[in-house]
């Protein structure tokens, strides 16, 4: 293509790069997921759908929430990162085909293939990906995600993972109620000291936030990764049950219609002091009626446990309440008027809720991806949510990071034999708030191995553990004296051993035969784009270069190529893209002369250059 | 105080490894070509605040967000692979410096710590005084047997004001250069703390008691 490429080497190319940089915010929910993009400025909502995931023969769906079965997956959120054992807070697990692994990893058998949570929670990605592209007509394969506070360090490694498998490279992780705090930000310039109150769909977290200027520092986080709205929505299922007295076996089918009554009354609820409906079970209607007394009750001991830890975090903080400037209500579950009337009991302190706390997280994301990718003033400080060591003699945890320590964070602790003669040290990574190994989350396990044997003590193990911006640890090994260094290095991966995770990318690469294609689509329609739009500009300008026939031959050629672009034919926009090129051939010629001759009639080389790069 | 006279190259002299530009301060960031430079700094350097042990907790907090604001591996991202580096090492060295800074008693254990004397590890086993011992033993013994939360509120003043006598002793030792002495009390104060902790514990559970919600 010869259009009008007339760049000094090494000269900024202004649209090439803008086309690289092009970074979205992406909200990975229990319940929906959404993607944002800052457009003029502010952050727009892309798209929102359902975190459903279901696998027919021949394709897969995303966001198709009417069936429930042993292909259709939901909350998947809430296996990132666990092993078979962690499983009980996945709501009706059984009705899915498990894979037997020895390492305790999760997986399912569908459709004769096997996949995993990583893998499933990929699909929603590339689904939010694809919509990106469509709705910016560019390629997208920068994302900032979100993932709760209380995420451990293994559930941010399969979100990672997830994105790599999307074809997302992954610009940073950040907290949820860091990303809300940063969309409340950009409004409100208020300085000080906040709470975040996060109740998604399936996980509960709190954030205290100092806001300071052009800073957002993150001072402590808690929550509950396995608590959220959810556990509301069967707390009332249940209760709906009790009251029907019916013996209907639940089937999960079933069961999901349940669910999706459950939440509806739920909801109407936040409005209504009374709610009367015809419940479906199956072929069966029972009129049922909710009080919001009945339902305040049910649910109370469970806003009780999210006050109490929010207690805790401002007496582990060493706050006074006055020092709190405001507490901000993020979550569609903050919804629920028990929430803000509780908390306004408890507390004398500001509640602000007038934004709307189901797509605030997302336009964080993208206020964050703007800020990587375009640099802004505003950085954002986070910190660890769960303390992280290794196992010492007798099964202890021994803390070498502590919770709520700032990140990125590199420390550095000295470990010995305790045996005469050992010759290996045995380091296990572990991550949680528990006195003894075997009640915290078991990160990884390798040996420094061909040590020299020497006395008890004697050997000087240190163990580096570094966590980089995204929360995410490496862990190095070595032996202080020894003269050859053996150095170890370990980033955790939870049941997913290294070979497993490269046959999963590798199997990514393949499938991303189709995705190659549809990232040359995209380019095609990018390139085409970015002609169209110069072509129009230019020929807005200097139309009178050429005749009104060959201007007509032109805008019917433009006209085909943006035809050609609506159909997404990848064949056929390289050929039109090629005749609107030949056909525009003379005109740009024509331009590069004209202003040429102008240049030489004293006008400002910048000026002519301004005009050809433009 | 300067001293006037010829100007000779000082070979310890620090220099930015991009630009050659002299780091008169060992600053991190070249005030010539704004390079991030790597050093052997201690906390109170890098956080550019004076080895001593009163400290303002603004002006901490100032010059950590303002370092923050520049060594942050964000800032980076476009910058070499050893800048990027560097700034990750630098940005967690500013993250301990200020989360041991900003707490009296780390800042004290470090100062100590500084001059070779070290208090502040599980693993150093220096044992407090047997006095000491059978004093803090008492309390947490009171802890333990507090039954309401009045009870324990007044356990919990009486240690608030033990802790604030012995912060103001280190501090006046400080002052004095006994560093031995600040040394005792910094250990003291560590049991303090530890008792106040438990105090917190406890009030939960009395707190939990009491509602019977939960």
């Amino acid at each position: 293509m010869n259009l009008i490429q007339i760049t000094e080497p090494g000269a900024r190319n202004v649209s090439d790069k803008q086309a690289d940089g092009v970074a979205i915010g992406i909200d990975l929910g229990t319940t929906n997921s959404l993607a944002s993009v800052i457009k003029d400025g502010a952050p727009v909502i892309i798209d929102k759908v359902a975190s459903v995931v279901r696998y027919n023969k021949n394709e897969i769906l995303v966001g198709n929430n009417s069936s429930n079965d042993d292909i259709t997956f939901s909350s998947i959120k809430r296996l990132m990162g666990k092993s078979q054992s962690e499983m009980t807070s996945f709501r009706s697990i059984e009705k899915y085909n498990f894979e037997d692994s020895k390492d305790g990893s999760i997986s399912f058998k569908v459709n004769g293939k096997t996949l995993t949570p990583v893998e499933i929670s990929s699909e929603i990605l590339k689904y939010l990906k694809s919509k990106s592209e469509a709705f910016l007509q560019r390629e997208v394969s920068k994302a900032v995600i979100t993932v709760p506070a209380y995420f451990d360090d293994a559930a941010r490694n399969a979100t990672k993972l997830a994105a790599n498998l999307a074809g997302l490279d992954v610009l940073r992780l950040i907290n949820e109620p860091t990303a809300a705090a940063l969309a409340y930000g950009i409004d409100d310039t208020c300085e000080g000291k906040y709470i975040i109150y996060d109740l998604g769909g399936g996980t509960f977290d709190l954030s205290l936030l100092n806001m300071q200027k052009g800073v957002f520092q993150v001072l402590a986080t808690s929550g509950d990764a396995n608590f959220g709205g959810d556990d509301i929505d069967s707390k009332l299922l249940e209760f709906l049950l009790t009251q029907i007295q019916s013996d209907q076996k639940l089937t999960p089918n079933l069961l999901s219609s349940l669910f999706g009554q459950a939440r509806k009354i739920k909801e109407d609820l936040s409005f209504n002091d009374k709610i009367n409906s015809a419940l479906e079970i199956g072929t069966l209607v029972r009129e049922i009626t909710v009080t919001k007394e009945q339902f305040n009750l049910l649910i109370d001991p469970a806003i009780d446990y999210t006050i109490s830890l929010l207690s805790q975090l401002i007496t582990d903080s060493s706050l006074e309440q006055s020092e709190i400037k405001g507490i901000v209500l993020v979550g569609g579950a903050t919804r629920i008027p028990l929430i803000k009337q509780k908390l306004s009991k408890k507390f004398s302190i500001t509640i602000y809720d007038n934004l709307n706390p189901d797509t605030i997280v997302a336009e964080g994301a993208a206020i964050q991806a703007h800020t990587l990718t375009k640099g802004s003033d505003q950085l954002l400080l986070d910190v660890v949510p769960l303390s992280l060591g290794i196992e010492i003699m007798g099964g202890i945890f021994d803390r070498i990071i502590n919770k709520n320590s700032p990140i990125p964070m590199i420390k550095e602790e000295e470990f010995t034999t305790y045996e005469d003669g050992q010759t290996g040290i045995t380091i296990h990574v572990l991550q949680g708030e528990r006195e003894l190994a075997k009640d915290c989350r078991s990160l990884a396990k390798f040996t420094v191995a061909n040590l020299p044997a020497m006395k008890a003590g004697a050997l000087r193990i240190i163990v580096n553990f570094s966590i980089d911006a995204d929360g995410i640890l490496t862990v190095t090994a070595y032996e202080k004296n020894s003269h050859e260094k053996q150095i170890i290095e370990v980033k955790p991966s939870y049941g997913m051993d290294l070979e497993k995770i490269q046959a999963m990318l590798k199997s990514a690469h393949k499938n991303a035969a189709d995705d190659i294609n549809a990232k040359k689509l995209m380019e095609l329609i990018t390139n085409a784009y970015k002609m169209l739009s110069q072509l129009e500009m230019q020929l807005k300008e200097d139309r009178h270069l050429i005749s009104t026939k060959e201007l007509k031959k032109i805008d019917t050629q433009i006209t085909i190529l943006q035809e050609a672009i609506s159909k997404k034919n990848a064949d056929k926009i390289d050929c039109e893209i090629k005749k609107l090129d030949k056909l525009s051939e003379n005109f740009v010629n024509l331009r590069i002369n004209f202003y040429l001759n102008k240049t030489l009639k004293g006008k400002s080389v910048n000026e002519v250059e301004q005009k050809f790069l433009s | 105080m300067k001293k006037a006279g010829v100007a000779v190259a000082n070979p310890s002299l620090h220099k930015c490894f991009s630009c050659d530009n002299n780091l008169l301060n060992k600053e991190i960031i070249c005030n010539y070509c704004a390079a991030i430079n790597d050093g052997d700094y201690n906390f109170f350097d890098i956080l550019s605040l004076d080895v001593a042990f009163n400290l303002n907790n603004e002006e901490i907090e100032k010059n950590y967000l303002r370092l923050q604001k520049q060594v942050h591996p964000d800032n980076y991202s476009t910058k070499s692979k050893r800048e990027q580096e560097t700034a990750f090492k630098y940005s967690s060295l500013a993250n301990e410096a200020y989360h041991i800074l900003k707490n009296r008693r780390l800042r004290g254990e470090y100062i100590l710590a500084l001059s070779g004397i070290r208090v502040n590890s599980d693993r150093d086993n220096v044992l407090p005084p047997q006095e000491l011992l059978r004093e803090i033993f008492a309390t947490r013994d009171h802890v333990q047997d507090a039954g309401n939360l009045t009870e324990l509120m007044t356990i919990s003043q009486e240690n608030e004001k033990s802790l604030q006598k012995t912060f103001d002793d280190v501090s006046l030792y400080f002052q004095q250069n006994s560093l031995n002495h600040a040394a005792s009390s910094l250990i003291k104060a560590r049991y303090l703390e530890k008792i106040k902790e438990e105090i917190n514990l406890k009030t939960r559970i009395l707190q939990n008691e009491s509602n019977p919600n939960h």
